[in-house]
C-alpha cells in the first residue's frame, strides 16, 4: 500500500456507496417493493394535495400589511372587482343608445345574480345620480325610471356626464365607452374554504374564485342578445383566473413535453430503455415524495410549487446521468454487472451526496425567509433534492441490476462508446482539457473581464415588475387590458386608509380636508393616478346639489353639523355609494386610488410622493395606512424580491461553507464556489446591461441555478481530485477526470438545455423567459466547470503538491 | 278603527280559523293586529358592525294613524352633530301612492323633501330597510304555512312569504321570507329575509315583548345582516317610554312642527 494513506471521508463514503450497491443489487426486489410501497404511499398523499394559488401563501398571518388589508377588508370587503369596458361603435349615441342601455339594465342584473362570487354591479342603470331639485335633493338611478325614448335618455346623459365621480370611472369623458364594475365578494387573499362555488366540488381551478366568476362573466357577455355590444373585460378577476389557468395548464402540459424531450435524448445517448426512462422515473418519484411531504406537513401547494418540478428534473437526471454514464464504461471494462454497479457508486456516489446535500442545504437555508411560501418551498425543497438522491441509489441501482449479467462480446465496445457519447464527445473532450493547459492563464484573464464585465452589468440592474409582462402577446387579455386602460384605466388600485381615532370623527371637517389634500396631490399624478374615490367626492356633489348645482360649491361642507348632516339626509335619501368609502363607526374612510396597469416602480415612485407631501405636511387629524390588492402587491414584489436575494445569498453560503468542509479545504472550497457564481452573475450582468429587469419570477431562477451549477462542480472537481490522488499529477488528472466526468456533464448538460428551451412554448412570457434564462444558466455553469474552474485549479494547485501520489483505495478495493 | 274591526271579523270567523287557519288568514290576523294609535316613544338605534363597533343614536318618535294611512315624525337627540334634525313621514296605504317625506336640517335651517321610490334602502344606514319599517301589502305576496314550531317558548306559524309582484320585490329587495307568528297574539317574533343584493340574510328577532296599554310592543328587536353564517352588521331598535292614545298636538305632523322642533 503506498504512503500516507489518508482515509478521508470521502474514502469513506466511496466505499460506503460501493456497499449501498451491492446491496442494492442483491436486494432489487426488496428495494423495487419499498420503492413501489413509497411511491403508492407518496401518491396517496399527494392525491389529498391541495392547491392555494391566493395571496395568502404568501404572507405570514402577522405580516403588518397584510393586517392592514385585512382591516380594510373588515371594514369594506373586497377591493377586487371584474372590470368590463364597453362600447356600441355601430349604434348611434354608443353606450347611450336606448337599445343598448336596455341590453345592459338586462346584463346588469343577469351579472349580478348568475355570477358567483359577486357582491353587486355598477352600471350607467344602477349609478346613483345626485341632483338638487327644488325642495331637496333627488338620488336617482337610471333604473328607477327607465327613460322611454332615446331623446329621453340623451337629456339625462349631460347630467351624468357632468358628474365627476362618474366620468373615467363608468362612462368615458367622451360619451363613446362606458363599463361596468363588477365588485366581488371575495379576495385572492381569502382561503380555499370561501372561495369555492361549490363545496363538495373540490379544489379544481374552474370550481374556485376568481376562475368560476371569470369564466361565467365571459360567458354571459357572449350571449347573442347582447351582440352589438363590444366588450373588453379585463380587472382582478380575469387577469388572476388567466394566470392561475395558464400556469396550470400551460405549466403541466410544457412539464410533459420537457420530460418527453429529455427522455428523447436520452435515448439518442444511451439507446437503451433503462437508460431514457430511469430517470424520468427517478425525477416523477421524487416529485410525488416531495408532494407527499408538502400534504404531510399540512401545507398546500402553493405559487411557489412550480418551480419545483424543474429543479428536481434537473438534479435527478444530473444524478441518473452520472450513474448511469459511468455504469455503462465499468460494464464494458470489467464486464460484470454487479461489479460494474459497485463500482459506479464507488465513484459517482460521494459526488452525488454531496451535490444533494450542499443543494438541500441550500434550500433548507431558505426556509428562514419570512415569506412564508418561499420558507415552505425550501424545506420541501431540499427534501425532494434528498429523495431524488436516495432514489438514485437505490430504485436506479435495481433498475440497472437486471440484464444481463455481462455484455455481449461483441456488441461491447460499440455499445460502450455509445454510452460515453461516442468517439468525437471524447476527442472534444480531451481537446477541452488541452486548451485549458494551454490557455489557462488566458482563460483567467478572460474569466477575470468577464466577472468585472457583469459586475459592472448587475450594478445597473433593475428590480421592477410589471404583471402584464408575465403574459405573452398571444394571451388575448393582454391586448384587453392594455385597451382598456387606454380608454378608461385603473385596473389596479392603491387603497390609503384614514384614521380619524375616534367614532364619527370622520365627520370633522379638518379630517376631511387631510383627505381632500391627499386626494388632490394624487389626482396630480395622472400618469399612474386614473381615478380617485372617496367619501370627500360625495360631500362635494351634495354640498352641489344643495346649492341649485352651483360649480363653485363642489367643495366640502364648513361644519360637522353640515356634513353629519348632508350624509344623513343622503342616507335617508337612499343614497348607498358613501358606505363604500367610510366604515360603520364614521372612524375610517378609504381613498381608493384605481392605477394604470404599471411597473412597480411606477407605483412605488406614486407611493413615495404621497409620503413626501405628507412628510413635509403632515395629517394632525388623522393617520394614514396604504393598503389595496395593490399595495399589496407591491409589498408582496417588494418581499419575494428582497427574500430571494437573502434565500440566495443564504444558500451560496451555505453551500460554500459545506464545500469548504467537504474538501477539508477553503482553496478547494472557494474554487469550486468561483465557477458556480458565474451562471448567475453573468446573467444578472447581461441583463443589467441589456436593460432587461429583474423581477420576481426572474429572481427564482437563481436558486435553481446555484442548484444546478453546483451539481456539475462538485462531480468534476470531485472526480479531478480522484484522478489527482492516483497520478500526482494536475495535467493528466483534468484530462482523465474530462474525460469521464466531463461525458456525463454534457449529456446532462444537453438534456436540461433542450427541455428547458422547450419553455420557450409558453403562454407566459415569464416562463419562456424562465426557459432561455434557465438554458443559458446550464450552459454558462457547463462553461465554467469546463474552463474556468481547471485553469484555477492548474494555477492554485490546490490539491497539494504535485508528483506525490495520495493512494485512495481503489476501485478493486472498493469491490 | 279599521284593524280593530278587522280583528273583530277575523275573530267572529274564529271556529273555522281555530281548526286550520290558511297562511294567508294568519298574516291578514298580522296585519290587522291593534299597534296602537297615537304612540310616542324614545327609541334607541344601536348600529353594530361585524367587530361589534358601535354608533348609537337617540331618537324621539311621535306617530298616528289617519284613516289607514300612516304618519310619523321623528326627532334625533344624538349624535350631537345632528340633534334637532326631524324626519317626517305620511306613509299611504295605497299601494301606488309613494311615502311623502321631508327631513329638517338645523345646519341648514332648511326642509328637504326626500324622493323615496327605494324601499329597500337602508333606514338610516340601520339594518332595517324603509321596507322593514312598514306594512306590507298583502296582496303582493304569497303564503305558505310551513309549520308549526315554537319561538321563546311560545308556539308560533312559521309561515314563508314570496312577493309575487314586481313592484313589491323591487321595493323590499327581498328574494323571499320566512316568518314566525305568535298564535297568541299575532305578532311576528322572528322573521328571516333572503336578499338578493349580495345574496345575503337578513334575521330579524323580537327580543323583548311587552303588553303596554294592552297593546303588543316589541320594545327591543334586532336585525342581522349576515353572509352564510358570518354577521356582517346589525342594528338593535330599543322602544321606551311608550305611551299610546295621548294627547297629541294636531300640528305635530306638520312641517311647521318639524323645523320648530320636539
Amino acid at each position: 500500500m503506498p504512503a500516507s494513506p489518508r482515509r478521508d471521508l470521502v474514502a469513506v463514503l466511496n466505499q460506503a456507496f460501493a456497499a449501498i450497491a451491492g446491496w442494492s443489487f442483491d436486494h432489487r426486489w426488496v428495494v423495487l417493493l419499498v420503492s413501489l410501497g413509497l411511491v403508492a404511499g407518496g401518491m396517496v398523499l399527494a392525491g389529498r394535495a391541495r392547491i392555494d394559488n391566493s395571496y395568502e401563501a404568501y404572507f405570514d398571518p402577522s405580516d403588518r400589511s397584510y393586517l392592514a388589508y385585512e382591516q380594510y377588508r373588515e371594514d369594506f370587503g373586497s377591493d377586487e372587482i371584474s372590470y368590463i369596458l364597453y362600447g356600441a361603435p355601430a349604434s348611434a349615441h354608443g353606450p347611450w343608445n336606448l337599445e343598448v342601455m336596455r341590453k345592459i339594465e338586462r346584463l346588469t342584473t343577469v351579472l349580478e345574480e348568475e355570477v358567483p362570487f359577486v357582491y353587486e354591479v355598477k352600471s350607467l342603470v344602477n349609478a346613483e345620480l345626485l341632483t338638487g331639485v327644488a325642495d331637496g335633493i333627488e338620488i336617482r338611478k337610471l333604473s328607477d325610471d327607465f327613460p322611454e325614448t332615446q331623446e329621453d335618455l340623451l337629456a339625462r346623459r349631460d347630467a351624468y356626464l357632468a358628474k365627476p365621480m362618474l366620468v373615467d370611472g363608468i362612462l368615458s369623458a367622451d360619451a363613446d365607452h362606458a363599463a361596468i364594475i363588477v365588485k366581488m365578494d371575495r379576495s385572492s387573499t381569502d382561503p380555499l374554504e370561501e372561495i369555492r362555488v361549490d363545496p363538495e366540488e373540490g379544489d379544481a381551478l374552474e370550481n374556485l374564485y376568481p376562475q368560476a366568476t371569470d369564466t361565467a362573466i365571459e360567458e354571459i357577455l357572449a350571449r347573442p342578445e347582447y351582440q352589438g355590444i363590444v366588450f373588453d373585460h379585463s380587472g382582478d378577476v380575469p387577469l388572476n383566473a388567466v394566470y392561475n389557468r395558464v400556469i396550470n395548464d400551460d405549466s403541466s402540459t410544457l412539464n410533459l413535453v420537457t420530460s418527453l424531450v429529455i427522455g428523447l435524448l436520452l435515448l439518442l445517448f444511451f439507446r437503451s430503455l433503462v437508460g431514457t426512462l430511469a430517470p424520468l422515473v427517478v425525477v416523477q418519484v421524487s416529485v410525488i415524495l416531495c408532494v407527499g411531504l408538502v400534504v404531510l406537513l399540512g401545507w398546500k401547494l402553493d405559487m411557489s410549487f412550480g418551480r419545483t418540478p424543474t429543479l428536481l428534473t434537473a438534479i435527478g437526471v444530473a444524478h441518473s446521468v452520472h450513474i448511469l454514464s459511468e455504469f455503462r464504461g465499468r460494464f464494458r471494462t470489467v464486464r460484470d454487472r454487479r461489479e460494474a454497479l459497485v463500482q459506479t457508486l464507488y465513484l459517482v456516489g460521494t459526488p452525488c451526496l454531496l451535490t444533494s446535500l450542499t443543494t438541500a442545504a441550500g434550500f433548507a437555508s431558505m426556509s428562514f425567509v419570512p415569506i412564508k411560501s418561499i420558507a415552505h418551498s425550501g424545506v420541501y425543497s431540499a427534501f425532494g433534492v434528498l429523495a431524488a438522491f436516495v432514489m438514485s441509489l437505490t430504485l436506479l441501482m435495481a433498475l440497472l441490476s437486471f440484464g444481463r449479467s455481462a455484455p455481449r462480446a461483441a456488441a461491447s465496445s460499440e455499445t460502450g462508446d455509445t454510452a460515453k457519447g461516442g468517439e468525437p464527445m471524447r476527442r472534444m473532450l480531451v481537446a477541452i482539457a488541452a486548451f485549458d493547459l494551454r490557455h489557462r492563464k488566458a482563460i483567467l484573464v478572460v474569466s477575470a473581464l468577464v466577472f468585472a464585465v457583469s459586475g459592472a452589468g448587475l450594478a445597473r440592474i433593475v428590480v421592477d415588475s410589471n404583471w402584464l409582462n408575465d403574459f405573452s402577446d398571444r394571451i388575448p387579455l393582454k391586448a384587453t387590458t392594455l385597451k382598456v386602460d387606454e380608454v378608461m384605466g385603473g385596473v389596479t388600485n392603491i387603497i390609503y386608509l384614514f384614521d380619524s381615532g375616534e367614532a364619527e370623527g370622520i365627520k370633522e371637517p379638518s379630517v376631511l380636508r387631510e383627505m381632500e389634500r391627499v386626494q388632490e396631490i394624487a389626482d396630480q399624478q395622472d400618469w399612474l393616478v386614473r381615478k380617485s374615490y372617496s367619501i370627500v367626492d360625495i360631500l362635494k356633489d351634495l354640498n352641489q346639489a344643495f346649492h341649485g348645482g352651483d360649480p363653485a360649491w363642489y367643495r366640502l361642507p364648513e361644519t360637522r353639523e353640515l356634513v353629519a348632516q348632508y350624509l344623513l339626509l343622503y342616507e335617508m335619501s337612499g343614497g348607498e355609494q358613501a358606505e363604500e368609502y367610510v366604515s360603520t363607526d364614521y372612524r375610517r374612510a378609504s381613498l381608493e386610488l384605481r392605477l394604470k396597469l404599471a411597473m412597480t416602480s411606477e407605483t412605488a415612485r406614486l407611493v413615495e410622493r404621497i409620503d413626501e407631501t405628507l412628510a413635509n405636511q403632515p395629517l394632525e387629524a388623522s393617520t394614514v395606512s396604504l393598503t389595496g390588492i395593490g399595495a399589496l402587491w407591491l409589498k408582496l414584489i417588494d418581499y419575494i424580491v428582497s427574500s430571494q436575494i437573502q434565500g440566495f445569498l443564504l444558500a451560496f453560503s451555505v453551500i460554500a461553507v459545506m464545500m469548504v468542509a467537504i474538501f477539508r479545504s477553503f482553496g478547494t472550497g472557494m474554487i469550486s464556489m468561483l465557477p458556480n457564481l458565474a451562471p448567475v452573475l453573468l446573467t444578472l450582468g447581461v441583463m443589467g446591461w441589456l436593460g432587461i429587469e429583474l423581477d420576481y419570477s426572474k429572481l427564482s431562477i437563481a436558486a435553481v441555478a446555484i442548484g444546478i451549477a453546483v451539481d456539475d462542480t462538485i462531480h468534476l472537481i470531485s472526480r479531478y481530485r480522484y484522478e489527482f490522488q492516483q497520478r500526482g499529477d494536475y495535467a493528466e488528472a483534468l484530462i482523465a477526470a474530462m474525460q469521464d466526468v466531463g461525458r456525463a456533464l454534457v449529456i446532462t448538460s444537453v438534456a436540461l438545455v433542450c427541455g428547458f428551451l422547450v419553455l420557450v412554448l409558453s403562454v407566459l412570457a415569464s416562463q419562456a423567459l424562465f426557459g432561455i434564462l434557465l438554458a443559458t444558466t446550464i450552459v454558462t455553469a457547463l462553461v465554467a466547470d469546463f474552463l474556468l474552474m481547471p485553469a484555477l485549479v492548474l494555477t492554485l494547485h490546490p490539491f497539494g503538491p504535485e508528483g506525490v501520489r495520495q493512494a485512495s483505495p481503489d476501485l478493486q478495493e472498493a469491490a | 278603527m279599521g284593524r280593530a274591526l278587522a280583528l273583530l271579523l277575523l275573530l267572529a270567523a274564529g271556529p273555522a280559523l281555530a281548526v286550520e287557519p290558511t297562511a294567508r288568514q294568519i298574516m291578514e290576523a298580522v296585519d290587522a293586529r291593534d299597534d296602537g294609535d297615537n304612540a310616542t316613544q324614545k327609541m334607541e338605534m344601536i348600529l353594530i358592525d361585524k367587530r361589534g363597533g358601535q354608533r348609537t343614536r337617540h331618537l324621539l318618535s311621535f306617530g298616528r294613524d289617519v284613516g289607514e294611512d300612516e304618519q310619523s315624525i321623528l326627532f334625533f337627540l344624538s349624535p350631537a352633530d345632528v340633534e334637532d334634525t326631524g324626519f317626517l313621514t305620511y306613509d299611504y296605504d295605497d299601494p301606488e301612492r309613494d311615502d311623502d317625506q321631508w327631513l329638517y336640517l338645523p345646519a341648514l335651517n332648511r326642509t328637504k323633501r326626500l324622493a323615496s321610490s327605494d324601499k329597500s334602502g337602508s333606514f338610516m344606514g340601520s339594518d332595517f330597510s324603509y321596507a322593514d319599517m312598514s306594512e306590507r301589502p298583502l296582496d303582493d305576496y304569497r303564503y305558505t304555512l310551513m309549520g308549526e314550531t315554537e319561538v321563546g317558548g311560545q308556539p308560533v306559524w312559521q309561515i314563508e312569504t314570496v312577493p309575487v309582484t314586481e313592484r313589491e320585490k323591487k321595493e323590499t329587495g327581498y328574494e323571499k321570507g320566512v316568518v314566525f307568528v305568535r298564535k297568541d297574539n299575532h305578532v311576528v317574533v322572528r322573521a328571516v329575509y333572503w336578499v338578493k343584493k349580495g345574496k345575503r340574510l337578513k334575521y330579524f328577532e323580537v327580543e323583548s315583548l311587552e303588553q303596554i296599554d294592552g297593546i303588543w310592543v316589541a320594545t327591543e328587536m334586532t336585525m342581522t345582516t349576515k353572509r352564510g353564517k358570518k354577521t356582517l352588521h346589525k342594528t338593535l331598535l330599543r322602544a321606551s317610554e311608550v305611551r299610546f292614545d295621548q294627547e297629541l298636538d294636531a300640528d305635530l305632523f306638520t312641517l311647521r312642527r318639524l323645523e320648530k322642533g320636539p
